[in-house]
């Protein structure tokens, strides 16, 4: 079987059903990845998925706390090196249905695993038995690590804050992410030519952005173009707004905070070539402090939560859109 | 409808959008159907947007690409915002005519400027065919535009409640779409003030309400702006968008306008 991860990268499944993989990234520390990634895990199983939460995060691994597991002994570090498989390195949790991975990969000689070595873990945690959904929590930066997990997961999640310094990190992470991926279709094609003309050219052709590049190439040849334009447009980051005030409570400039988010997807189709669209609206909710302190999942500590609440609306939609996407496949 | 004068001598928008976009409806995010309202919407928004004055556009763009952006923002506004532009381009680029602009001349019910008719006067019927100072400015307008059809009552009744709602655009448009003139009548080389805003408009015999509906501005904006009323006026970011508006309903020089007026505001704030 053949599965492609929204950002296109293929990967051969030899299991009859390939579980889905979904990545929370946001470019920036502090914004919610992790309160994001486990709950939504959370939420996964509590909806019958088996799932796997992985802490890729490979700096500040904490997921385990806001799960309240003891960190794992065995790490994907041992899986990228073969030196344990995944039921090694899978932890069980007070959840039915939820394993967790950590991540801690510092041990990794170079900082990067090859590209080749990422796609292998992808697929180990992809097939493996039971597997339903794989939800990775990403850690900040733009390093290749962090782009390529967001990049080949079926759903990429990006966290953002209505703040500037949030949103000026998305922005820089968003367009990492398009050139890493743009190189990785450049490669795939052939089209280094066609590429470095459009780029040698970007004044006369009036480059200015990612999405100018892309009518560049189209102009320089239409055929190519096309394709390219395709394959790029396949990555389709969810935007998840995350410590929204309403406009009553301080929104922004008297506005629902939720309209960044709408900006931002509408600033990412327009000029960043990327297809992003809004996900949902995590509200700013005092429970987050009360569960991270008690280090359990909001389900265990705030059940009613307004944020938990939202977290489940979330889970609803993706569930529901991996479900048809499964359908089609 | 946003009636502004096709003005043959400074038409000079691009056919297409220059940066990524492929249509002027995908510059400004919104679908083919968008009616003017929502596409001032748009237009206003997509502008904060790209200047980073919202912060969904922070750090979205560096300065070159904000011209561009910019540019393209403006054009699309120009062209969407002008019924026939709008039809011709539709046509251009192959979609099917809309039935909420009907071309060549609006007879038809326009929901454009119903919606916003709460902001239009019941004077307006009555008086603007009657204007002698529009008949002066609008000479060309028989021979130029033979096939639109005489849609202003010859007589119209002073109670205008009776009036039909169709009448206005039809109205209005004839009364300002002649496009023979240009902005020479108005140099606008100086100091471009409320004042001077003012006695453009009365020249062209419009009251506030008329341009208000005209525009698609809300009065108490119009007011402000000619009044140099600082604390009233539009959030920055959308005065240059409502300049270039009066600048078109006024049929003088939009950029001159609305960068004078901009640049007259920020001396006289500081
Ligand atoms: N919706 C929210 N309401 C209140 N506090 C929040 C919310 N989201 C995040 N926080 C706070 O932000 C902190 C950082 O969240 P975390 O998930 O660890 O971020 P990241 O993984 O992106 O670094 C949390 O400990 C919590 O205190
Ligand atoms: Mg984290």
């Amino acid at each position: 079987m053949i599965c492609q991860g929204t950002g296109g990268y293929t990967c051969v499944m030899s299991e009859k059903r390939a579980a889905r993989i979904i990545a929370v990234g946001g470019g920036k520390g502090g914004v919610g990845k992790t309160l994001v990634s486990t709950n939504l895990a959370v939420a996964m199983a509590v909806r019958g998925q088996r799932t796997l939460l992985v802490d890729a995060d490979l700096g500040g691994a904490n997921a385990h706390t806001i799960l309240g597991v003891p960190p794992p002994l065995a790490t994907l570090s041992d899986l990228v090196e073969r030196k344990a498989n995944l039921d090694d390195v899978a932890v069980n949790t007070p959840f039915a249905n939820l394993r967790f991975v950590s991540g801690a990969l510092d041990n990794i000689s170079a900082a990067n695993p090859k590209h080749s070595a990422k796609m292998r873990l992808l697929r180990q945690l992809g097939r493996a038995d039971g597997v339903d959904v794989v939800v990775l929590d990403l850690g900040a930066g733009t390093s290749f690590n962090t782009l390529d997990f967001f990049l080949i997961a079926h759903t990429s999640i990006l966290v953002v804050l209505p703040e500037p310094t949030s949103v000026e990190n998305a922005y820089r992470f968003l367009k990492a992410a398009f050139f890493r991926r743009l190189a990785a279709v450049e490669k795939a094609y052939g089209i280094a030519d066609i590429l470095e003309a459009a780029r040698s050219q970007r004044n006369e052709l009036g480059v200015h952005t990612p999405a100018d590049l892309l009518a560049a190439i189209e102009k320089k040849n239409p055929d190519v173009g096309r394709q390219v334009r395709a394959q790029m447009s396949r990555f389709e980051p969810c935007l998840l707004l995350n410590q929204a005030l309403p406009a009553a409570a301080g929104g922004t400039q008297g506005e629902d905070d939720g309209t960044v988010a709408r900006d931002m997807a509408s600033a990412c189709r327009r000029f960043l070539g990327v297809p992003a669209r809004v996900l949902g609206v995590l509200p700013e909710d005092e429970a987050v402090r009360r569960a991270v302190r008690a280090r359990k999942p909001l389900a265990a500590i705030a059940p009613d939560a307004p944020i938990k609440r939202a977290l489940d609306g979330v889970a609803d939609r993706l569930l529901a859109e991996l479900g048809a996407a499964e359908a089609a496949a | 409808m946003t009636s502004s004068p096709p003005a043959p001598a400074r038409t000079a928008l691009p056919d297409h959008p220059r940066g990524g976009a492929a249509t002027w409806y995908d510059v400004l995010d919104v679908g083919p159907s968008a009616h003017v309202d929502e596409l001032r919407t748009a237009y206003e928004r997509s502008l904060a947007l790209v200047e980073g004055r919202t912060l969904g556009g922070y750090f979205l763009l560096d300065p070159l690409a904000i011209d561009g952006a910019r540019a393209d923002i403006e054009a699309a506004w120009a062209v969407l915002s002008d019924v026939e532009r709008r039809a011709s381009y539709d046509r251009a680029i192959g979609l099917p005519a809309s039935s909420l602009f009907p071309t060549p001349a609006p007879l038809a019910p326009s929901t454009a400027s119903t919606t916003t008719a709460t902001t239009a006067p019941s004077t307006i019927p009555a008086r603007l065919p009657q204007s002698p100072s529009l008949k002066f400015l609008a000479p060309v307008l028989d021979d130029s535009t033979p096939t639109t059809p005489p849609t202003t009552p010859p007589t119209t009744p002073p109670t205008t409640s009776t009036l039909p709602t169709t009448a206005r655009p039809s109205t209005l448009a004839m009364a300002t779409s002649p496009p023979a003139f240009e902005a020479g009548f108005f140099a606008l080389d100086g100091e471009v003030n409320g004042q001077v805003l003012k006695k453009l408009r009365e020249a062209r015999g419009l009251s506030l309400d008329e341009l208000a509906e005209l525009t698609k501005i809300r009065r108490p904006y119009l007011q402000a702006i000619e009044d140099q009323d600082l604390e009233n006026l539009p959030a920055r970011v959308y005065l240059r968008g409502f300049l270039t508006q009066i600048a078109r309903a006024l049929r003088v020089d939009r950029v001159r306008l609305a960068e004078g007026y901009v640049a007259f505001v920020a001396r006289f704030g500081s």
